[in-house]
This record gives C-alpha cells, sequence and structure tokens, in this order.
C-alpha cells in the first residue's frame, strides 16, 4: 500500500545515525553561531575534531533535562552567567577537572565546584549622548531613576538576560522594595516602550528618540565596524556607570560540560581550547569583549574605551535573585 | 483491507497526532500554581487584554482586506481582474516577521517616511517631542499580520462566493435590492461557514505568532508562554496558559456554531456567476484597492528584501544557503505529502464507515493547529523524549548499544511537528473535496465487485486530484514559513531557511539574511502561484 | 384581443447576444395586463435569455423593452434590475437558505417590520405555506419552497412575474396543485406573468396565451389550441405531440390523398394549390382502428398508459401511431386491422 512503502522511506532517511565515525564534539549554544564559528573553526583545523553546534535563543535546558541521558550534547556556551547557573543547578553538567583550565581561568570566573566557567565578560554600559547629557563620569545605574532623566531613557525588554542580571544584582544591593521603586522611576522616565535590542536604542540616540540607554559594552566596538552603525557610535559616549560607588556590574559568557557529555575527551579538549590564549585572543579581537584568560589582553580598541571597577559582587550572589528581578519586572508591568 | 481495518488505522494515526495536546493537558494539571497565580496577579490580565485585542483587531483587518477583494474578484470585472485573482495570493509566500521588521525600518523614526513628512512640516525633533504614530504596538502589530494572514480568508471567500451561484444575487436585485444591499443582505451572510473557518484559522495563526509580536514589544498570551517556561522554568504554567488559549478559542467557536443555529447556508445553486461590470471610479476604485493590499503584502516588502541584499551583498553565504534551502524544501515537501496521505485516508475511512465516531479522527487532528508553535514544540518533545528514553533504556537492558535519540536528534522531530501542526490545513481541504464526490459512485464500484483499496486509487484518487495538489501545496508553505517549532526542534547542525533569517531578524540585522528571506519568498511563491491557478479551475 | 391599451410587457425586435454569440434575433412579444404568456421551446431556443433580457440581466443589442409604455432596455440604455420592478422565479427556488421563510418572504417589502410581516403572512396564507413562517428552506419539499418563492416574488408588488421552469424540480403529483395554484393567486392580483419551459403540459395547464420559440424568434403565438391545431412550423407541430408524417398530394377539390388511406376526409378544405410535395401531419388521436380479418394494417407494438392505449400499427411500407381511449378491451399484436382517419383541419407542410 502506498502508505507502507513511504513510511518505509521516510524512517529509513530520516533515522539517521546520531554518531559520525569521526571525531566530533556537539555544542548546544545560548550564543549565536556567527560568533562562535570562527573559533571553533580554527578548533577543528587544530585538533581535526569536528564540531557541531545547535543555536537556540531559549529552551536550550529544557532540551537538555529532557533528553536525559541520551542526549547528545557535549558542551554548552551560555550568553550570560543566569543561563549557565541554571543548568548547573538543574543538574544538567558535570565537572570538568581538566587542570588547564584554573591556569587559563582565574578563580573568581570558575566554579568551586569546577562545572562552569566563564570565557569572556561584557559589562553593562551606559550609552549616552555626546552633547546632552552632562557629568557622565559619574553617572549611576540608580540615576535613570531620577526626575532628571524623564523621558529620556531607551532600554530594551526588562526581561532580557542581560537586564535580568542588572536587575537581580540592583536586588542584591538595594534590597527588594528599592529596587522595585527604582523599576518604578524607571519604567516612568521612559521615552518608548522597551523594544529592540541594545544598539537599537543607540540608534534611538542618535535620532534625538532619548538620551541614555543601556547596553552591553562589546556593541560599541561592533557599531564601530560597521558601516551603517557607525553614526549612531559616533553620536554617542561608552560610559562605565558607578564608578563612583561600587563599579559596572558585568556578566559573563561561559561553558559548561554537559552532564552526559557522550564525547568527554573531545570535550575537555575543547573547553581548554576556548579558554587557551589563542580562542581567548579570538574573543577579545573579534567579539571585543574582556577576555578572562588573565595572559590576554583586550583589543586596542576596547582598551581605548577606558579601564573600569567592576561591581566585586559574586556573580553567584547576583544569581540567587534572578526570579526576583522577573517578579518585579511583572509587578512593575515594565514592558508594557 | 475492509472497513474495520481501515478504521484502527485512522484511528491510530490520529491517536499519534493528538499525543502532544495529551501530554500538555496531562502537563498542565502538574503543580505549579505558584507562578500562576503570580502572573495571574500581575501581567496575564494585561497579556489577555494585549491578546484579545491583537486577535480581533487581525480578524478585522483581515475581514477588511479579503471579503471585499474577494467578492470583487468574483462577481465582477474591472481592469486588472485577471491578474489581480492570483497576486493577491502573494503576500501568503511572506513571512510576517520579515514583513514586520521591513515596515518598522520604513516608519521608524530615523525612517524615509518619517524623515520625508519631518522635512516637509518641519516638526521638532527635540527629545521627548517627537508624537508621530508609532508603530510597535498592537495595532501595528494586527495590521502586519493582517497583512500576509488575509489570503487565507480571501481563497476560501472566493470559492465561497463562486459557489453562491447567480440565481441568489439575480432574485435579490429583483427584489429591489442594490448590489451593494445584495453584497450586504445575501452574499456576504452566506458565506459565513466559510469566512469562519477562514478566521478561524488566521486567528490561530495570529494568536500562535511569536516572532512579530516580539518584534513589536507587544506582549501576548504567547510571550507569558515563552516567559512561564524558558524564563521562569515552569513548563506545568506554560501549559496552563496553552490550555488557557485552546479554551478561548473552543469558546469562540462554540459561540458562533450556538449563534448560528439551524440557519443552513450550503447549498449549491446553478447558474454560471454574471459578473457585475464595474465602470468609472467604482471600476478604478477596485482596482486601486486589490494594488493596494499586493503592494503592502507583497511588493514592498519584496523590493526592500532585494534592496538590503543588494546593499550587503552577502552572497558569501550562497553555499550554505544552498544546503539550507534544500533541507527546508525536502522537509516541507516530506510534511506535506503526509499530511495530505493522512488527510485521505481520514476523509476516506470517514466515508466508508457507517459509524458516525468515524469523523472523529480528523477532527482530533485538526485541533491542534489552535496551538501556538511554541507550544507545540514543546507538546511534541514530552512523548517523544519519553517513548526514546524508554525505548534506549529497553535496548541497553536487551544489551545492545542505545541508539540514541533516533527521534528527537534528528528531523523526525521536525517533520512530526509540522504534520501535526498543519494536518487540520489538508484535512480541511480533502474533506471538502471528497464530500463532492458523489456517493452513487461508491455504490456503482461496489456492486462491480471493488475492494475498499480499489475504490480510493482508481476513483476517488483521481478525481480529487485538484485538492490533493491544494493540500500539498498549502501545507508545503506553511512548513517553509514555520519558525518557533523549528527553532526548537531541529538536530544538529541544521538550519530550516526561516531560522536562518531569524537569527538576523532578532538581532535586528535581517540584512544579512536578506538574500535568505527573499529565497523563503520564492520557495512560497511558486507553490501560491499554482494554487491559484487550481483554484481556479475547480472553480 | 389585446389592444394597445391593456399591453403590460412589449418586446420590440430585440437581439441579444450571450458570450459573443448572438440568441435572440429580433424577437418580438406583447402580453396583456393579468395575461400569463408562456414561452415554449426547446433547450437553445433561447426563451431564458429572453427572459434575463426582460429582467434587465442581459443587455440589448437591438430593439427596445417597454413596460407599461416606459422603455426598460434599449440598445442604448439599460435600467437597473433592482429598479424595474420585475420578480424571477428560478427553477432552483433561490431561497435564502440562511433565511426563515418568513423572513425570505419579507425580503424585498421596504416598509416597517410590522407592515412587512403582516403582508408576508398573508401572501403565504394564499399560497397555503401559512404554517411555515419560522421554518428553513433547507426544511422544505420542493413545491413548498417554490410556493414560498412565489409570495416571496409577489411581496414587492411586480409589476410583471417571470418564471424560469419553475415546476421542473417539483414532484409529478404535486406539479397540476401547485400550477393551479399560483395561477389563481396570480390572478387574484392582475400580474401578469412571463413563464419558460419545455414541457407543453405546464403550458397547457398554466399559461392563457402560449409562444413557441425557435433559433431566438417566436415562430407562432397564440391560444393553446390554435398551437396545437394549427402550427405554422413542422418543428412545432412535432412539439405539441408525437405525430404521424404522411406524403401526400393535394387534388383538385381540396383534400388530401395519400397511398395506403386513400383520400383523407377534411374539416376545412385546404387552400392549398395541387401541388404534389407536401406532406400531412396526423395525430395519434385523429386516426381509429377497426379490428378487421381482411383489413390491410398489423398491429406490430402496442403501450397501454392509462387513459389512452398506444398502437404501432404497419400499413404497407408506414408505420403509424395510432391512440385510442383505453378500455379493457385490446386489440392483439399481430392482429389486422383496418385504419381511418378523423375529419379534421389538416396540417399541411412542405416536403424537406
Amino acid at each position: 500500500m502506498k502508505k507502507s512503502g513511504l513510511t518505509a522511506v521516510v524512517l529509513s532517511i530520516l533515522v539517521s545515525p546520531v554518531y559520525a565515525a569521526d571525531k566530533e564534539v556537539n555544542i548546544y549554544s545560548y550564543r549565536q553561531p556567527f560568533l562562535i564559528e570562527p573559533i571553533t573553526e580554527e578548533f577543528t583545523k587544530e585538533t581535526g575534531i569536528k564540531v557541531n553546534i545547535l543555536y537556540s535563543k531559549k529552551g536550550i535546558a529544557e532540551k537538555l533535562s529532557r533528553e536525559g541521558k541520551y542526549s547528545p550534547a557535549d558542551v554548552v556556551l551560555t550568553s550570560d552567567f543566569n543561563r549557565l547557573l541554571e543548568i548547573t543547578k538543574k543538574g544538567l553538567t558535570q565537572a570538568n577537572q581538566d587542570v588547564v583550565l584554573t591556569e587559563t581561568i582565574p578563580t573568581q570566573y570558575r566554579d568551586d565546584n569546577r562545572h562552569w566557567f566563564a570565557l569572556t565578560t561584557r559589562a553593562r554600559a551606559m550609552y549616552v549622548s555626546r552633547d546632552r547629557v552632562s557629568d557622565q563620569q559619574s553617572l549611576t545605574y540608580e540615576q535613570l531613576g531620577s526626575p532628571d532623566f524623564k523621558g529620556r531613557v531607551c532600554i530594551r525588554s526588562g526581561k532580557h538576560p542581560y537586564n535580568i542580571s542588572l536587575i537581580a544584582s540592583m536586588v542584591a544591593h538595594h534590597g527588594e522594595a528599592e529596587t522595585k521603586a527604582w523599576l518604578t522611576k524607571l519604567k516612568g522616565n521612559l521615552a518608548r516602550k522597551p523594544q529592540g535590542n541594545d544598539r537599537g536604542q543607540v540608534k534611538a540616540i542618535q535620532e534625538g528618540v532619548c538620551d541614555i540607554s543601556l547596553g552591553n559594552s562589546y556593541y560599541f566596538g561592533k557599531m564601530l565596524n560597521n558601516e551603517e552603525q557607525k553614526p549612531w557610535a559616533a553620536a554617542v559616549n561608552l560610559v562605565f556607570p558607578n564608578q563612583i560607588d561600587r563599579g559596572t556590574h558585568v556578566n559573563i559568557s561561559g561553558m559548561a560540560m554537559a552532564m552526559h557529555a557522550p564525547n568527554r575527551a573531545e570535550a575537555e579538549q575543547l573547553m581548554a581550547y576556548l579558554s587557551s590564549d589563542k580562542a581567548q585572543v579570538l574573543y577579545a579581537q573579534m567579539n571585543m569583549e574582556y577576555p578572562v584568560n588573565p595572559a590576554v589582553e583586550p583589543s586596542e580598541m576596547v582598551k581605548s574605551w577606558g579601564e573600569f571597577e567592576a561591581d566585586a559582587l559574586p556573580l553567584t550572589e547576583t544569581a540567587k535573585h534572578r526570579q526576583t528581578a522577573y517578579r518585579l519586572l511583572d509587578e512593575v508591568k515594565f514592558d508594557l | 483491507m475492509n472497513n474495520k481495518k481501515w478504521l484502527i488505522l485512522a484511528w491510530a494515526t490520529s491517536f499519534c497526532l493528538i499525543l502532544p495536546a495529551l501530554f500538555l493537558l496531562a502537563q498542565s494539571f502538574a503543580p505549579d500554581t505558584e507562578l500562576f497565580d503570580h502572573l495571574w496577579e500581575t501581567v496575564l490580565p494585561d497579556y489577555i487584554v494585549n491578546t484579545l485585542q491583537l486577535v480581533s483587531l487581525v480578524l478585522i483587518f483581515s475581514a477588511l482586506f479579503a471579503i471585499p477583494v474577494a467578492w470583487l474578484v468574483a462577481m465582477c470585472d474591472f481592469p486588472g481582474k485577471r491578474y489581480f485573482q492570483w497576486l493577491l495570493m502573494l503576500p501568503l509566500a511572506m513571512p510576517a516577521y520579515v514583513v514586520a521588521y521591513v515596515y518598522t525600518d520604513l516608519f521608524d523614526f530615523a525612517g524615509p517616511i518619517q524623515r520625508v513628512l519631518r522635512a516637509l512640516f518641519q516638526w521638532d525633533v527635540a527629545v521627548g517631542q517627537h508624537w508621530f504614530f508609532e508603530i510597535r504596538n498592537v495595532p501595528g502589530a494586527a495590521v502586519m499580520l493582517a497583512l500576509v494572514l488575509y489570503p487565507y480568508l480571501y481563497l476560501i471567500a472566493r470559492t465561497a462566493f463562486l459557489e453562491q451561484g447567480a440565481h441568489l444575487l439575480q432574485v435579490s436585485r429583483s427584489l429591489g435590492q442594490s448590489p451593494w444591499q445584495s453584497f450586504k443582505r445575501v452574499a456576504v451572510p452566506l458565506c459565513r461557514p466559510a469566512i469562519v473557518v477562514g478566521l478561524v484559522f488566521i486567528g490561530a495563526e495570529a494568536l500562535g505568532d511569536f516572532a512579530t509580536v516580539h518584534y513589536f514589544a507587544v506582549n501576548t498570551l504567547t510571550t507569558a508562554v515563552y516567559d512561564s517556561w524558558l524564563g521562569h522554568g515552569s513548563l506545568s504554567a506554560a501549559a496552563k496558559i496553552s490550555i488557557l488559549m485552546l479554551i478561548g478559542v473552543m469558546a469562540i467557536l462554540a459561540v458562533e456554531r450556538w449563534q448560528r443555529g439551524r440557519q443552513r447556508y450550503y447549498h449549491k445553486y446553478t447558474g454560471q456567476t454574471a459578473l457585475f461590470h464595474l465602470s468609472g471610479w467604482q471600476a478604478k476604485g477596485a482596482s486601486a484597492y486589490c494594488a493596494l493590499l499586493v503592494f503592502a503584502g507583497f511588493i514592498l516588502p519584496a523590493l526592500i528584501l532585494l534592496s538590503y541584499t543588494l546593499k550587503s551583498m552577502s552572497f558569501n553565504t550562497d553555499s550554505q544557503l544552498g544546503v539550507v534551502l534544500l533541507q527546508t524544501a525536502w522537509l516541507a515537501i516530506l510534511a506535506a505529502v503526509i499530511t495530505t496521505a493522512l488527510a485521505i485516508i481520514f476523509s476516506f475511512t470517514n466515508r466508508i464507515s457507517r459509524q458516525a465516531s468515524a469523523a472523529l479522527p480528523s477532527k482530533l487532528s485538526s485541533m491542534s493547529y489552535m496551538m501556538p508553535s511554541t507550544v507545540l514544540a514543546i507538546a511534541v518533545l514530552i512523548p517523544m523524549t519519553l517513548f526514546e528514553i524508554t525505548l534506549n533504556d529497553l535496548w541497553v537492558w536487551l544489551g545492545f548499544d542505545a541508539p540514541g535519540l533516533f527521534l528527537s536528534g534528528t528531523v523526525f522531530a521536525l517533520v512530526f511537528a509540522f504534520v501535526v501542526r498543519f494536518q487540520a490545513v489538508a484535512n480541511g481541504t480533502i474533506e471538502s473535496s471528497f464530500l463532492a464526490v458523489s456517493p452513487s459512485l461508491d455504490m456503482a464500484a461496489k456492486s462491480m465487485g471493488k475492494s475498499n483499496q480499489q475504490l480510493l486509487f482508481s476513483i476517488h484518487i483521481p478525481l480529487i486530484r485538484k485538492s490533493i495538489s491544494t493540500a500539498v501545496l498549502l501545507v508545503f508553505i506553511e512548513c517553509m514559513k514555520e519558525l518557533p517549532a523549528a527553532l526548537l526542534l531541529r538536530p544538529f547542525n541544521f538550519d530550516t531557511l526561516a531560522t536562518y533569517v531569524y537569527q538576523y531578524v532578532s538581532d535586528e540585522q535581517l540584512e544579512q539574511a536578506a538574500f535568505a528571506a527573499i529565497l523563503i519568498v520564492l520557495a512560497g511563491l511558486y507553490p501560491v502561484i499554482r494554487l491559484t491557478q487550481t483554484g481556479e479551475r475547480t472553480t | 384581443m389585446t389592444t394597445d391599451s391593456n399591453i403590460a410587457l412589449q418586446l420590440d425586435h430585440i437581439s441579444v447576444s450571450y458570450q459573443q454569440k448572438p440568441v435572440l434575433d429580433m424577437l418580438s412579444l406583447r402580453i396583456a395586463d393579468n395575461e400569463i404568456m408562456c414561452l415554449l421551446g426547446q433547450s437553445g431556443s433561447g426563451k431564458t435569455t429572453a427572459l434575463k433580457a426582460i429582467a434587465g440581466l442581459l443587455p440589448l443589442l437591438h430593439g427596445e423593452i417597454r413596460l407599461n409604455g416606459e422603455v426598460l432596455s434599449s440598445a442604448k440604455h439599460c435600467v437597473m434590475p433592482e429598479q424595474r420592478g420585475i420578480s424571477i422565479i428560478f427553477q432552483d427556488f433561490a431561497l435564502f437558505p440562511h433565511m426563515t421563510v418568513l423572513e425570505n418572504v419579507c425580503f424585498g417589502i421596504k416598509a416597517s417590520a410590522q407592515v412587512a410581516n403582516e403582508k408576508a403572512k398573508a401572501l403565504l396564507a394564499l399560497v397555503k405555506m401559512s404554517d411555515y413562517g419560522p421554518v428553513y428552506p433547507s426544511e422544505l419539499s420542493g413545491g413548498q419552497q417554490q410556493r414560498v418563492a412565489i409570495a416571496r416574488a409577489l411581496a414587492t408588488d411586480p409589476k410583471v412575474l417571470l418564471l424560469d421552469e419553475p415546476f421542473s424540480n417539483v414532484d409529478h403529483h404535486l406539479k397540476e396543485q401547485l400550477m393551479l395554484d399560483i395561477r389563481k393567486v396570480l390572478k387574484q392580483h392582475h400580474t401578469p406573468a412571463i413563464f419558460v419551459t419545455h414541457s407543453k403540459e405546464e403550458a397547457f395547464t398554466f399559461a392563457d396565451k402560449l409562444a413557441f420559440m425557435e433559433s431566438g424568434k417566436v415562430i407562432q403565438e397564440g391560444i393553446a389550441e390554435s398551437l396545437y391545431f394549427q402550427p405554422s412550423s413542422a418543428s412545432l407541430a412535432e412539439s405539441m405531440g408525437e405525430g404521424n408524417w404522411l406524403k401526400v398530394e393535394v387534388t383538385e377539390d381540396g383534400l388530401t390523398k395519400c397511398p395506403y388511406l386513400g383520400t383523407l376526409p377534411t374539416s376545412v378544405p385546404n387552400d392549398q394549390q395541387y401541388s404534389s410535395t407536401l406532406r400531412q401531419f396526423i395525430r395519434p388521436n385523429q386516426l381509429v382502428l377497426e379490428a378487421n380479418p381482411t383489413g390491410n394494417a398489423e398491429v406490430i407494438e402496442q403501450t397501454f398508459n392509462g387513459e389512452s392505449r398506444y398502437y404501432f400499427v404497419r400499413l404497407g411500407k408506414i408505420e403509424l401511431r395510432v391512440s385510442t381511449v383505453s378500455n379493457n378491451v385490446s386489440l392483439p399484436n399481430g392482429s389486422l386491422v383496418d385504419v381511418t382517419v378523423l375529419s379534421h383541419r389538416a396540417i399541411l407542410f412542405e416536403r424537406t
């Protein structure tokens, strides 16, 4: 019968073997492929190990827990710390005892239990209109709630992981009630509903829609390297907030080994590579992030933005308040 | 195969297709009232209001777009009508998020439109002073969605108008009603069942849309589903909200059914359609309105996509794109063929079985189209991985090597999700054409000793050839554009065109992926045009 | 007799084409007040096209249509259908399925709801459908639907009623009653009507006058009897009923003569010139059979039709159809008979 023939064909083609013959390592990544592919391609060139990347903006933790012990994931790459901690807490990761990692990654950027490791740091900076804002060096996150900035602030969705981290750190420093008040005032200061991405806010500043926005530091470099976006960057200064008190909030991108990694050896190799000088240089040059490897310096351009004090609060502390941050956003109806 | 075996086959396949929905339902009963309560007390009511606003506006706009042009094209003669018949279908090939992106760019503060207007009127550009209309809001999102979704209603309504036959309108006119009054009092009300089908489909699409509303910073129940599952990590809360949405849809359907009451709508009337010959400003208006829809829904976005491609000249991704295109196309064809084959099985089984319950497999399998794609993806994963893990455990226990995730780790998950999601489309198309095949043919065949199989393959299938190709084409287009499920269910190193494009859209860099977006459009274009041709030949 | 003063509808040399093909060719027709006219003819004769032209659904290439003296259609001008005051009934009834019977009838009435309802109810009573007000059309039989359609059509007080094969989809045994009922209603309302059919039985029962159409023209117009007994064309003669064609010659005394039957009696002398190239049309009920063992005709076949008995008889080289009023006795097949012709006004045509 037509149907059974079809089924046979379908099944035979679909059910391809999950494991290929050559050595390979499987990455589940929260970071976009075009950001990490240049680095993994170098890795493949050096080691001959094929790298497979599954990218998803959301849902990887869920996928991992569903797949359980048959998951083909070897390494998970995240673009923020909360995700990293989440998968660790859910028991989706395993320890990587590789000594190399202790040499390349400082203590504050790795898990005591050796589950998660940071690869780069990025500051949650402020993009400030060159001409229209005064006292730029003494700006603080808290000031975004002050009446001076009424109608002058642009921001992306509060629920984006980058902002969640920041709000969580505010809760860690100021407590829930004060943070909620700050969020309310910030919402009132917005020039428009939270929308778009970090670079979109800079575009808005250049157009005169608002004067100040929040965005990750590396976007500055990205904009400067893009013909169309250069004018946006030209209209703003990159400011590291809270230099007058605790320091700028930083976040990390990181990696962890999946709990049931089928290609453990290859995974270790990859993780070692990612923290090694070679890869870290690529991270610094290409993505304009701050490498965690102490032996590697940020790129020239990044250095030109100046040094800054980072908020010393351990990321694990911040992460504790993630749920609270979400809740507060809902209570204040920030995005609506 | 005798009747009973067909029934078993139909039920078995239908059961597989509704498994995701069942598991979702089960999941929603899992305890997690805390999050749900929290959401309910804070943002859920707003989300519900937004969702209701969004969906209602999409429905209203779609009706405003589709019904007049469907009638014009079916019943009137005006300049360009021959071309508009199929041109009006083109927006089907455009993914909604591409259109959304294009229009925000156009109408944004720095976009060309506002710039020109500011220059013209010397408006004040000081910060905080701009008041030009925001496009990134509920009405804006609704217009975007309506622009690409109205063709569904257009197609259905046009067929319905053509099938009304000439006599009803002629009688209406002879009783003193002008063409407009006849349209209002007779043609449109009679179209009601068809309009309802079209609107429910559009409503479900609008309800489940994630990319466009996200881009427009509109928060709907789908936002809540995403948030709950991927933000708060609570699948059961997400499931609860999804069930809420489904109940909402079904409630509206039920109300409509009840309100319709005993009225019968369908009666195939004879008489060729006498065309109203429009002239003067009426004709110009008709052509203009059709042209506007085609321009706004297809031509303008396509031109802008072209300009992006030329600007960024990102042809270096060609080779990879070729692979992605082929992958997506072949997945889409597979899903299209499977859904159509299943639809035939369901309809045929219903036809040959004397039991009233034989209609159920088809109806049940159609219900999943009301599920938003993301929800569907989750719902598909649950039973699938459960099955896989059990099987893997069994294999290992038996002493063999575990085969791994042979379902969810391969394209099987994607195809399965596509089939579950779009089965309704195939069902509707095939069902209605089966109804048009006279039962006396069956009786004649049976009396000549033909088996069920012979009846199906040598009589029915040739007769419903056109709707088979319609069903395949429709599902194909849908699969090419489908995004949320593809994002979550695809295996390693596998991109569909939609996920490829979305990478860039979500980063507000559609320019880089404009070429890929054009490919999506082109891939959908040929089926759309074929669709209108087959539609014409059947009517 | 129609005089100029009571002409309701007048078609003057109208020509109409449909999809670039000429259908009506200089057709002329007059319908008087309170008259029911039937357009009779085979399919393709143009009857429905004529109706559509009168309704304003098709434009004229030539000629004029006047209603009560006012021009409705001409080659240059066409009044919109909704402004003509002409209602139309179709063979598929065309009741609006989404409205109840009462709503259907009220549809065209331009008055307050209350007034409309009362008028509708009165009309429904006239067509004997009073009890069906809240019912939907799909729940009615064909005959019932047509009654409702009539009520709906009359609700707008039309000046003319057009009916396009209105009885084709009605059960046979209900047809006659329906026709008589509707006739009565139309006469009560003094509404002239034109109805189109290919069935002569319907034409005879329902219409006052018949107009036989062929190839877009009216071949003959008049009361049923004159078309039946004095058809002016061979095709009209045949369409009025089966018959026998005989090759005849006209004698000097004005009688017709044919082989085997000899000289045929005629009630009216034929005014034909002496000619040997004619054929005569004799209806089956104008022939009589008598059993005769030495007769020159043989009964070949017969059928029993209830009211009549139909015989096929061979006479020499020709075969004749004969119909007789039936009784319990019949002439068996194979028996020999004599065939005689009853005196009647001869129907004569040229031999083709």
